[in-house]
């Protein structure tokens, strides 16, 4: 069969999946079944599902564990934050031609998640160069100093920039909780990180992942492979940031990105299945909304959360999903094998 | 058959649902939402806030309610796990379920968050104990049942002009909201009042153990006072002996963080003499009021959770309740109107609320004498 034209059909499949997606939240919404409430855990679920599958790229396909992904988150949050701030007051004091929020919101976005990259490559240059515990302890270790970084620049609390206080928490942000601007925000950058993994970069990085010394033996530059993976991950974290820090409610604490918040994270990669991205939003979209479903249960709802975890674990220990992956296309081209032609065995995709 | 009967069941249950509301009378409950750290390592400030809540709420209905006979219905008492999401959570949970008024949160971060939200929805937002100076900042229907930082860090100041010292030193948590707010606010009326700061030492966080390091810094600068904003769990076990220990024979001044220290004390309880800070209320205070509270209170809760927050909690609720009787209805925008400006007469204090929805309060200054709180003065 012809590569290009499957691509393309593949490529159709998924738009049509997206825009079904789309237009059931739309149904959903006019029908006035969402409330604040619910689009609250739907933008958390959405600055999750980022920050979950971000960090599968690095504990999942290049199988190095990660304890800091919070401090990135960090970067990103206060730097998109103050970045909007600026333009804001900019435009306040009539320097800067007045621009829409929704441009201010992507400008945030943009400088937050650039940002964070660069303190991806920073924390990762040295940071690779070792693995496994060591790495969790050092990159534990660089979430928290970013953490403590931010605590006491003064520009980054209080009101922020030059009337700011350091230690407090960073109030007055801009309100952006569109529900379907970030919906659309996470799909393009789950897409583009589904896209990475299938790529030539993606082949490389687990094949690392695999086998270390043969990958470099077939002529493979795993620190630059590695390092690459930390950037693009941390730039993600960063898009997750500046959409946590804008979900309406105008505060950012520096406490909110401790390394129980990484952790956090490490729970719904782990829960889901390293190396999975299937898993990874899923996770994400269930431990968002499992403690707001448990609510009804007060006292009790984080002790019926860890048992839920443990259950898990004990069944599964691949996680949810193991590493595999859900596909419309071959979901759909599957049925109709099945029903019109049988005897045609089924094409071995890349799915 | 058995279709039918499922058939009769479901049409049953939906004429249920139905007629309940229409059921409902004259006495339709007004209902509040209440948010607090209830879990978490908070939980001990959100139970002692709630439970001082619970304890009105069954007061005031039991005295016939408000608006002539309408009770109080709180929806859900919501836990935020001192989480600035989760708290928001909460809030929208409460607001589309109907709450008219929100009391809550406990701690500072998390009000900041669901102060932006009620003023974008026009809810009321009715903090007991969030005392950070940027919570009522720039918001409408935000109001508090305490005093700010900064109001605080000035008493602090003001006690060591009555103690009669002029070289006073500061040590804080840098890393602390509340610590490092209180240090601004002492900081700039000490400068006013003409204090001398003689040295100013900091730890990262109100969570560190040893502060032999910087207390003995203070000892060498000659300071007579130190002004040290952190909680009941460093003060008691770490701060004050280990400054007496360094050699600091001076006082000590606190802020409402040091509330509980008597439960954190060594045994040398003399270590604890010429300690003050300033609180919300004074439990040894004889007025009918707060020993009614202390006493109803013990008695439902008993002892061990009885603090500031507890009365603040307490008089949050009353708050409330004086708002709805003097809008006369139940609206929420009427309410909020009826706050500006309210003049309430509680366990914290007789005030009124300024324009921003912060009560104008004298402060309760307490003392230690062998490990036993006193009323000292009120400034």
């Amino acid at each position: 069969m012809d590569n290009q034209k499957v691509r393309t059909k593949k490529l159709l499949v998924s738009l049509v999946g997206v825009g079904v997606l789309m237009l059931a939240v739309f149904i959903f919404d006019s029908l006035g079944m969402m409330d604040n409430y619910i689009r609250g855990i739907f933008i958390q679920s959405c600055f999750a599902i980022i920050m979950v599958t971000s960090l599968n790229l690095v504990m999942g396909y290049l199988g190095q564990i990660a304890l800091g992904h919070a401090g990135f988150m960090a970067v990103g949050a206060y730097t998109s934050a103050l970045v909007t701030k600026a333009i804001g007051l900019a435009i306040k004091a009539e320097t800067m031609a007045p621009i829409s929020p929704m441009l201010q919101f992507f400008i945030g976005i943009l400088c937050g998640a650039l940002a964070a990259a660069l303190f991806g490559l920073i924390v990762g240059i040295p940071a690779l160069r070792l693995r496994g515990d060591y790495l969790a302890i050092i990159t534990l270790g660089f979430g928290e100093i970013i953490r403590v970084v931010i605590q006491n620049l003064p520009f980054a609390g209080g009101k922020g920039l030059a009337s700011g206080q350091a230690g407090q928490a960073l109030i007055g942000i801009m309100r952006m909780n569109d529900i379907y601007v970030i919906m659309l925000v996470t799909m393009v950058c789950v897409g583009i990180m589904i896209a990475f993994v299938r790529s030539k970069f993606g082949r490389a990085i687990m094949a690392i992942r695999d086998d270390d010394i043969a990958s470099s033996s077939t002529g493979l530059n795993t620190t630059y492979y590695k390092v690459l993976t930390f950037v693009f991950s941390a730039f993600f974290a960063g898009v997750a940031g500046a959409i946590y820090a804008h979900r309406g409610l105008g505060t950012l604490q520096h406490s909110d990105f401790t390394f129980l918040k990484s952790t956090e994270y490490v729970i719904m990669v782990v829960l889901g299945g390293m190396g999975s991205m299937t898993g990874a939003v899923v996770a994400a979209i269930t431990l968002s909304v499992l403690p707001e479903a448990l609510r009804a249960f007060s006292e009790y709802r984080m002790l019926v959360y860890s048992v839920m975890l443990i259950l898990v674990m004990m069944f599964r220990p691949t996680g949810l999903f193991g590493s595999y992956e859900f596909s419309l296309y071959q979901l759909l081209t599957k049925r109709r094998k099945k029903a019109v032609e049988p005897e045609q065995t089924a094409a071995k995709g890349d799915n | 058959m058995k279709r039918k009967v499922s058939l009769l069941i479901a049409l049953v249950m939906v004429l249920t649902t139905l007629l309940v509301p229409t059921m409902a009378n004259a006495a339709e409950p007004v209902k509040i939402g209440v948010i607090g750290p209830l879990s978490g390592n908070l939980a001990t400030y959100g139970e002692s806030t709630t439970n001082g809540v619970k304890l009105a709420i069954a007061e005031i209905n039991e005295a016939g309610g408000v608006l002539g006979g309408r009770p109080i219905e709180v929806i859900a008492y919501e836990d935020d796990k001192g989480d600035s999401t989760e708290g928001a959570n909460a809030f929208n949970k409460l607001v589309s379920e109907g709450a008219k008024a929100i009391i809550g949160s406990v701690t500072s971060g998390v009000t900041a968050g669901l102060a932006t939200l009620a003023d974008a929805e026009g809810m009321l937002l009715l903090t007991p104990t969030a005392t950070a100076d940027t919570v009522t900042d720039g918001v409408t229907g935000v109001f508090r049942a305490c005093f700010r930082d900064s109001f605080q860090g000035d008493v602090a100041a003001k006690v060591a002009v009555n103690l009669g010292v002029t070289k006073v030193a500061i040590l804080y948590a840098s890393g602390d909201t509340y610590s490092s707010g209180l240090y601004e606010a002492f900081k700039a009326a000490a400068a006013t009042l003409g204090l001398e700061i003689v040295a100013t030492e900091s730890s990262s966080s109100t969570a560190d153990t040893d502060y032999t390091t910087q207390l003995t810094n203070i000892v060498a600068s000659g300071a007579e006072l130190i002004f040290a904003p952190y909680y009941y769990d460093s003060i008691g076990p770490y701060i004050v002996p280990q400054a007496r220990e360094a050699g600091f024979t001076g006082f000590f001044v606190g802020a409402d963080g040091w509330d509980g220290t008597q439960n954190t004390m060594t045994d040398d309880k003399s270590l604890y003499n010429g300690c003050f800070y300033t609180n919300h209320y004074a439990p040894d205070d004889p007025s009918e009021i707060v020993q009614g509270f202390v006493a109803k209170y013990t008695e439902t809760f008993g002892a061990e959770s009885l603090t500031a927050l507890a009365a603040l909690g307490y008089d949050a609720a009353y708050m409330l309740r004086d708002a709805i009787e003097a809008a006369g209805t139940d609206d929420t925008a009427a309410v909020i109107e009826a706050l500006y400006g309210i003049s309430f007469a509680g366990v914290t204090g007789t005030f009124t609320l300024d324009e921003s929805g912060t009560p104008q309060k004298a402060a309760p200054v307490i003392e230690y004498v062998d490990g036993v709180a006193k009323f000292y003065a009120y400034i």
